[in-house]
């Protein structure tokens, strides 16, 4: 039997979530025998894009408004699929919230004194920082992000 | 994510942290981490048990070191994690809380 080089899992939109899908990458990243420090840059990204979709994607787009995704028949999801190549490992996460590019979004770092310093808002940074490649592709349901890692 | 508040020599106050300071461990922590950070003036983080940080475990950070620079008064990280200080570093954290690795030098960046 050929060895495994791809993973797919569907996870709700809710915050606990995140920690239940770096379980899982770590479980992948054992099974793939990957260093722990890409291990670690994995889990950075994916819980800085999880935690975006899971504050701020919660509303799907209409014609006229976002509408706040509270119908039970059709929750937030994200989707993640896990491809190992010999070169890199390649994330795809998708989602059915609000349309949000983070591929062109603002990257923010510290960069005022504390006085002025308004706390939050690095995640963006942090996925650019830790990632070798990102792409963003609106879709029909929602959002995909392509995140590449060197191996 | 756990918690632990020791007073130290020279009025420091000391708080390890233990986990992973993702969003969970953040919220977990977040309003006693301020209340700490409310009550005294110069805190250090111990870090050295934390094994992953991300956007809103720094933002807990912040929000305690503005708290303690509001009392006239600073937050130092005490040694972490190669992969956490790279975390720190790359987002430019430590441009507004020193990073240390030696305890000794607690007191000199107090100036106690």
């Amino acid at each position: 039997m050929a060895p495994q080089n791809s993973w797919h899992r569907v996870f709700s939109g809710a915050i606990p979530e995140i920690a239940a899908a770096a379980s899982w990458i770590e479980s992948i990243a054992a099974d793939l025998n990957l260093p722990g420090r890409l291990v670690f840059d994995m889990q950075i990204c994916l819980e800085e894009l999880m935690s975006n979709i899971v504050r701020h994607g919660g509303v799907r787009s209409s014609s006229t408004a976002y509408l706040p995704l509270t119908d039970p028949e059709n929750p937030l999801l994200i989707s993640i699929t896990v491809d190992a190549l010999a070169d890199r490992i390649i994330v795809t996460v998708e989602d059915n919230g609000r349309p949000f590019d983070v591929a062109q979004a603002a990257a923010k770092r510290v960069d005022q004194p504390l006085e002025q310093l308004q706390p939050g808002g690095l995640g963006i940074q942090l996925i650019r920082s830790f990632a070798s490649n990102l792409e963003y592709r609106r879709t029909e349901q929602g959002n995909r992000v392509i995140v590449e890692f060197r191996r | 994510m756990k918690l632990d508040v020791a007073d130290m020599e020279n009025g420091i106050t000391k708080v390890s942290l233990s986990g992973r300071l993702d969003i969970e461990g953040a919220l977990k922590i977040d309003s006693e981490f301020k209340k700490i950070a409310e009550e005294k003036k110069n805190v250090v983080v111990d870090l050295s048990e934390v094994t992953f940080i991300a956007s809103l475990g720094i933002r807990t950070l912040i929000i305690g070191a503005k708290a303690t620079a509001s009392n006239g008064g600073k937050m130092v990280l005490l040694n972490p994690q190669p992969n956490v200080e790279k975390v720190l570093r790359t987002t430019h954290v430590d441009t507004v809380m020193p990073i240390i690795h030696d305890l000794t030098a607690v007191a000199a960046v107090f100036g106690a």
